[in-house]
């Protein structure tokens, strides 16, 4: 069985840049609407998720994590 | 569901955040290295280490957003009083985090005689090529022909190299890598913050300004981090290249790896030749 993952978006600490769904090898993550709570636009997972955590370390306000799902 | 939170955020003061770094800077990709640094040694408590800062943007780093005591001082003068900061309490981790204008330019007499005296310091200096706090005026690390607020014909002056500058010093240990190297960033955090535990520490971290110079680019910063994957590669490899091809990529690596003794130990030494 392949491993599934989480993708939790804190839209709070999110500033729209881009660099997880720039970054993402699947691009598994497209920039959805905007988030009226900052005026940022967050990103929104759309496609399969490999776990490989690029969005996570170059995120850089530290708003999307990558978990393994049990 | 429980909603999962990001590794950095229990070193981060949770209270100031979103920081007030532009959107997509990459100095909060550094903090992401350091924090995942410390959790993979295990160090969750702070309490032994203190960050010194001069002034500019990557300044901020330690104060006021990373949980740990830390001393936001004059520009260019973070080395010094990290330096005093370290022989009035030798218990203390101390830990200076600034850019290329504060370390190598208004502080670059500071940076040379630390690495000199081997200071048992780490120093992380966030090289993003440009004054960004001040608006992305010419710094030492500017290459030649970048167009910026004090150079709009392009710059007519050579960089510094810092790295490789420190590197001819007395220093223990020190590295540079681009922002898209990230595990080998932090693999060196690991290693001056668990390993070689004594002496000058440097590491660079060469991290173009996203609002100042990507920004002028055309480029997104999502862009210029994977354009940075082929730019950035082992200085070994940098040095077998045609001089043309040279300018055009950034030569990182391991410059230099010791574990000598370190100023204080020197020091004890003296103290106790002198005692007898
Ligand atoms: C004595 C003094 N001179 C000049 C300044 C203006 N100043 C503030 S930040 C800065 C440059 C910061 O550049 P760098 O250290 O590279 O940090 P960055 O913002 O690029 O991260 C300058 C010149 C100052 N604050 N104090
Ligand atoms: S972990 Fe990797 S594959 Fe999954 S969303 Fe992030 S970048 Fe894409
Ligand atoms: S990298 Fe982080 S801040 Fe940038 S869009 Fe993605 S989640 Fe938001
Ligand atoms: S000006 Fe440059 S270095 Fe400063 S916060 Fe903005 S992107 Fe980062
Ligand atoms: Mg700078």
């Amino acid at each position: 069985m392949g491993k599934t993952y989480v993708v939790d978006v804190n839209g709070l600490l999110c500033k729209g840049c881009g660099i997880c769904s720039e970054i993402c090898p699947r691009k598994a993550l497209v920039m959805d609407s905007v988030n009226p709570a900052t005026g940022y636009p967050n990103p929104k997972l759309v496609g399969e998720c490999i776990g490989c955590k690029l969005c996570m370390w170059f995120c850089p306000d530290q708003a999307i994590v990558v978990v393994e799902k049990r | 569901m429980i909603k999962h939170e990001h590794l950095s955020l229990k070193y981060m003061r949770r209270e100031v955040l979103p920081t007030a770094f532009c959107p997509g800077c990459y100095n909060g990709i550094v903090m992401n290295a350091l924090f995942q640094a410390f959790e993979e040694l295990g160090i969750y408590d702070l309490r032994k280490y203190v960050f010194v800062s001069g002034i500019g943007c990557s300044s901020w780093i330690p104060s006021p957003y990373i949980k740990a005591d830390s001393l936001h001082t004059l520009h260019g003068r973070a080395i010094p009083v990290a330096t005093g900061v370290k022989l009035a309490n030798p218990e203390l981790e101390v830990i200076v985090i600034g850019g290329d204008g504060d370390l190598a330019s208004i502080g670059g007499n500071h940076l040379l005689h630390a690495a000199r005296r081997n200071m048992d310091l780490v120093v992380i200096m966030i090289n993003n090529l440009v004054y960004g706090m001040t608006r992305g005026q010419a710094a030492p690390t500017t290459p030649k022909g970048m167009v910026t607020p004090t150079t709009p014909y392009g710059n007519p002056e050579e960089p510094m190299d810092v790295a490789r500058l420190i590197a001819n010093t007395n220093a223990n240990y020190v590295a540079r890598w681009c922002v898209s190297q990230y595990l080998f960033l932090k693999n060196s955090f690991k290693k001056v913050l668990g390993e070689i535990k004594r002496g000058f520490r440097f590491i660079e971290v060469y991290a173009p300004c996203t609002t100042f110079v990507i920004r002028r680019e055309n480029k997104t910063p999502g862009q210029k981090l994977k354009e940075l994957m082929n730019t950035c590669i082992g200085y070994e490899k940098w040095e077998k290249l045609p001089a043309e091809e040279r300018t055009k990529h950034i030569p990182t690596g391991v410059f230099r790896e010791e574990d000598k003794p370190g100023f204080l130990d020197n020091y004890k030494q003296l103290i106790a030749r002198l005692k007898r």
